[in-house]
């Protein structure tokens, strides 16, 4: 877990230092100020953070649904970074920590690591970002592991509060394939996230 | 492409952007490289609730003992005395002996190989677990004291044999280990001559003995009628743990090496591998006696048990296998996944294959001790009437 830590802060601080871009200095434009209000520029970024229940919704089987996940809600955290590319397309990256108690008293733990490509329709103050993130997760049961690609569309609406900050809720519906050997035991799991939690634009 | 169309330095750091995502999948597949087989969300579908457990800590023993002489009644001991009558199964209470100071039972032992037995246990005070209190029979509803123990001997544990009960007195210490020195019980009567002197046995729950034999960590002894002999010739190369024997007699010897059975009281020997989690902690026999099942050694570990198939006076097979892994196995092929996310994570100290299981009406049931922080106690499978792997409630 100590290692998985690392890992995590690493990738973020690699994604971050990407973007990372200087506002003064020689090359830099001089401040023009405008008459009209927008609520995105090509170029703002922000880091979000997201918590909140995670619902497992049911594993499609070799032979169909199977509502009977054996899985409690459990709970997820999301820590992304995005940056828009133009007024309304975002591109950036997420993590999520993500967890399920099961009827046996186990837990299952998640961690998928996304990129995420976000389209951002503004009403006001009023933002609504739809998302799609596509990455890997790994998974951990006991001691069974597994590494899996990973997909999640999202939806949500935040509430630009001023400047800086934004608050709002989000509902993201994750896909986690498992193939094995024998294709009996294959298994993609569908969860759904409902979160809440705030952006932080600079 | 979109980026591409992106002017400038900001177009180098979106593509970095996007290597620096790749190589995060990347390095994360290469961190947690290794995929165990075992399907987890196919694994997870298998999970039961599990029950309420009534039977915690640590179970010594368990085996069938008929002390009233009317009918088998199934005894354990987990500090306290526990049994399921004929008719019931669920475990209940039975009345400690009346004394001026608490009770606890640390081991319990009965005098048959066929489950027909007297029931004896040893008593050390509450306070301390450690003080040696008495050895009483139980008749069924009353407890009675063997007679002509000495005044300040110390007994650490009493053993299960055939004709008598196996009583271990420690004499003396090396290092932080203890020795002991075998003595018998035969009806009331402890009969204080020496019959071995086992050295210190490591960290196992040594001295142990089953029917005509007894086992150090170095030594398999044999009752020849009058006292104990030395065996040799098991092929051991490792330690002794612990010692079973089946209905017939038969000796079935768990040592850090292997399990060395013999069914010529102890002239010659085979030896078997298992394969479980080390420290190995226990040895069982289960005997299904139908003439054409298949019987089973049961050798359990730091992380679940596995099982040796063959036949109970016959031959065995050399190597384990997991259970239910194949349709001849302790559990169904449908329990193994089951088993998989319960039983095998946790350590079982000792596991117990018990036959005509009257109480619930399967022809066997399973019992494992668990010593676990969240899962402790006394987990059992019945193959007819609950397939699965629970707590005992």
């Amino acid at each position: 877990m100590k290692r998985s830590i690392i890992f995590i802060c690493m990738a973020l601080i690699c994604v971050s230092a990407s973007f990372a871009q200087p506002k003064t200095g020689k090359g830099s434009k001089p401040h023009v100020a405008t008459k009209e209000y927008e609520a995105i520029r090509k170029g703002d970024q922000f880091i979000n953070i997201m918590g909140g229940p995670l619902f497992p919704m049911f594993t499609m089987t070799p032979n169909g649904l199977n509502t009977d996940t054996r899985m409690n809600i459990g709970g997820t955290l999301n820590i992304g970074y995005s940056t828009f590319l133009t007024k309304e397309f975002a591109l950036g990256g997420m993590v999520n920590f993500s967890f399920n108690s099961t009827t046996g008293q186990n837990i299952f733990f998640f961690l998928p690591v996304y990129l995420q490509a976000t389209y951002e329709f503004s009403i006001s103050r009023i933002h609504i970002p739809v998302s799609l993130c596509a990455g890997g997760a790994f998974q951990t049961y006991n001691s069974f592991n597994y590494f899996s690609p990973a997909v999640k569309p999202e939806i949500g609406v935040f509430y630009q509060y001023n400047s800086d900050w934004s608050f709002g809720i989000d509902a993201g519906w994750t896909l986690l394939p498992q193939w094995y050997a024998d294709e009996s035991k294959n298994r993609v799991g569908n969860f759904l996230s409902l979160t809440a939690g705030f952006r932080y634009h600079f | 492409m979109r980026i591409s169309r992106i002017n400038g330095r900001k177009n180098n750091r979106y593509i970095f952007t996007l290597i620096a995502a790749l190589s995060t999948s990347v390095a994360a597949l290469a961190l947690f490289g290794g995929c165990s087989v075992t399907p987890i969300f196919a694994t997870i579908e298998t999970e039961i609730p599990l029950a309420t457990p009534t039977v915690l800590g640590k179970i010594s023993e368990l085996f069938w003992a008929n002390p009233s002489a009317s009918a088998r009644e199934l005894y354990l001991t987990n500090g306290k005395l526990k049994r399921k009558t004929a008719t019931s199964n669920s475990w209940a209470d039975v009345p400690l002996p009346a004394s001026t100071t608490a009770l606890r039972v640390t081991s319990i032992a009965t005098d048959t190989l066929d489950g027909n037995g007297s029931l004896y246990a040893l008593f050390v005070n509450e306070s301390d677990w450690t003080v040696f209190n008495s050895i009483q029979r139980f008749d069924g509803s009353a407890w009675t004291p063997v007679t002509g123990i000495p005044e300040g001997t110390s007994i650490g544990k009493i053993g299960s044999g055939n004709g008598r009960i196996y009583v271990f007195v420690k004499t003396g210490s090396s290092g932080s280990k203890l020795i002991y020195s075998v003595s018998t019980v035969t009806g009331t009567v402890y009969d204080a001559a020496s019959l071995a002197t086992l050295q210190p046995s490591g960290n196992v729950d040594l001295p142990a003995s089953s029917g005509d034999y007894v086992v150090s960590s170095d030594t398999v002894f044999h009752w020849n009628g009058s006292g104990l002999t030395t065996l040799t010739g098991t092929g051991n190369t490792g330690t002794y743990i612990s010692v079973t024997t089946d209905v017939s007699g038969n000796p079935y010897v768990l040592s850090t090496s292997g399990v060395y059975v013999s069914n010529d009281a102890g002239t010659t020997w085979t030896s078997h591998g298992y394969s479980v989690s080390s420290p190995v902690q226990s040895i069982s026999v289960l005997d299904q006696t139908s003439a054409t099942a298949t019987d089973f050694i049961l050798v359990s570990g730091l992380t679940g048990y596995c099982e040796i198939t063959g036949t109970v006076g016959g031959t065995w097979a050399a190597s384990s296998q997991v259970p239910g892994i194949s349709a001849t196995s302790s559990i169904s092929t449908s329990a193994n996944a089951q088993y998989t996310s319960s039983l095998a994570l946790y350590c079982v100290d000792r596991i117990f294959g018990v036959t005509n299981h009257t109480p619930s009406g399967d022809t066997y049931v399973i019992y494992a001790s668990v010593r676990n922080d969240t899962f402790d106690g006394l987990w059992g499978y019945y193959p007819e009437t609950r397939a699965n792997w629970n707590r005992e409630s």
